[in-house]
């Protein structure tokens, strides 16, 4: 049996653990709701996005052959994957459910026999791969220094991404991120977002737009400019969803630290008094009989 | 009167109702009035202007529209209202694409080169 002097040590680091929890809590709950309003204010943005690519792209069909971001060219070889995760731990399945979502995908392709290559963008995801596909990691996109997502963030790995898909370096992208459901609840989400994926509801919006554009210059050439756009606008949103994800994530994992941490107390502290009044207990019986023996 | 809606990455810039709206056409400048006919085209940084109940100006430095149904979507980067655009804000956004030049591509040369013959004239 521990001693009681031992109960109280363990009932003090419980209780200054809690501390760090709470406050970790409070922090997080400060940070989601900064992180929750960019990751919605962006939504009408990637919204007339799609909006306006549509528009374009239907009736559209590209007349070179050449690379483009629209329709890839038609190989399927080589798969690049794009993981979210975060830069620090303490966030519950945050990181874990997102990977998981990764290697089952890593899984399908290897079966198939393609090529695959990671970039990992967030250091968690990495620490997680590495040992397994450290060769199939071919960069890993450090956020540390980023306090809030800015757009010049996601133009930059964008910018990286697009040369690579133009070098030839491969031909299928898709990205695997959180997307912010609400505080308690993440879904790990897979988008391709190179081709440019294309929706399964084509024909209501047919119904509803078949009207004729006039393109200036030309529809080939605003393509040429709007689908780099819509690609950085694309990463720009995972990145957004992802913080706001890890700040929710880390928040119930925190509470639920919290809620477990102020069990541990009372149970330790019944715990506690009960071995307290045992030795009370034992003292009296030894001076009573004690002084019986007399 | 015909509704407009200026987005931006970073949020909805503005919206509301315009009679009619003076954008910086990549291929020269394009006045909406409402009943436009259907477009789609990319803007070259200049300044748009809003003619409205209240008259909106401000500054893009990218971006595409898109008029149908009496509706225009501007999607545009670098947003800046007019007044907080001075020399120093165009000369910054010049070293950067002045910077930027040098490891692009000939066709992106070009395009970059166009964008920064616009900013040139803009500054007074």
């Amino acid at each position: 049996m521990p001693s009681l002097d031992d109960l109280k040590k363990r009932i003090g680091s419980v209780r200054s653990t809690q501390k760090i929890t709470k406050a970790m809590k409070m922090v997080a709950a400060a940070k989601l709701r900064r992180a929750q309003e960019s990751a919605e204010s962006s939504r009408p943005y990637s919204d007339s996005m799609k909006d306006l690519i549509e528009s374009i792209s239907k009736g559209y069909s590209p007349t070179s052959t050449d690379r483009n971001l629209l329709t890839g060219d038609e190989k399927d070889q080589t798969h690049l994957l794009i993981l979210f995760t975060s830069e620090r731990g303490l966030c519950g399945g945050f990181n874990s459910t997102v990977t998981k979502a990764l290697k089952d995908k890593i899984k399908e392709l290897e079966n198939n026999n393609k090529n695959i290559k990671i970039i990992c963008v967030g250091k968690k995801g990495y620490d997680i791969l590495k040992r397994q596909f450290s060769e199939k990691i071919t960069e890993v996109i450090d956020m540390r220094a980023v306090k809030s997502v800015s757009y010049i963030d996601a133009k930059n790995i964008a910018d990286k991404i697009i040369k690579m898909f133009f070098d030839g370096d491969f031909d299928v992208c898709s990205i695997f991120y959180n997307k912010f459901k609400s505080v308690i609840s993440q879904i790990p989400t897979e988008q391709q977002v190179i081709p440019v994926a294309n929706d399964n509801d084509n024909e209501t919006k047919n119904e509803k737009k078949d009207d004729f554009f006039e393109f200036e210059p030309g529809e080939s050439e605003i393509l040429e400019e709007l689908l780099p756009l819509n690609f950085t606008i694309q990463i720009f949103k995972a990145l957004l969803e992802s913080a706001a994800s890890e700040q929710g994530a880390r928040m119930s994992a925190m509470d639920n630290a919290s809620r477990n941490a102020s069990d541990m107390i009372d149970n330790l502290t019944l715990f506690y008094n009960r071995s307290r009044q045992a030795v009370i207990t034992k003292e009296l019986i030894e001076i009573i009989s004690g002084a019986e023996a007399v | 009167m015909f509704n407009f809606k200026v987005v931006t990455p970073e949020k909805t810039y503005l919206e509301g109702e315009a009679s009619m709206v003076v954008l910086p056409g990549i291929e020269g400048d394009l006045g909406i009035l409402p009943d436009h006919s259907n477009i789609i085209t990319s803007v070259r940084p200049g300044f748009v202007n809003i003619d409205s109940t209240d008259n909106y100006q401000f500054f893009v430095e990218e971006g595409f529209i898109k008029f149908s149904e009496n509706e225009l979507l501007v999607v545009a980067v670098g947003i800046v209202d007019k007044e907080e655009v001075n020399n120093d804000l165009l000369n910054e956004k010049i070293e950067q694409l002045v910077g930027q030049i040098e490891g692009a591509d000939e066709k992106n040369k070009s395009k970059l080169q166009n964008k920064i013959d616009c900013l040139k004239l803009l500054l007074n």
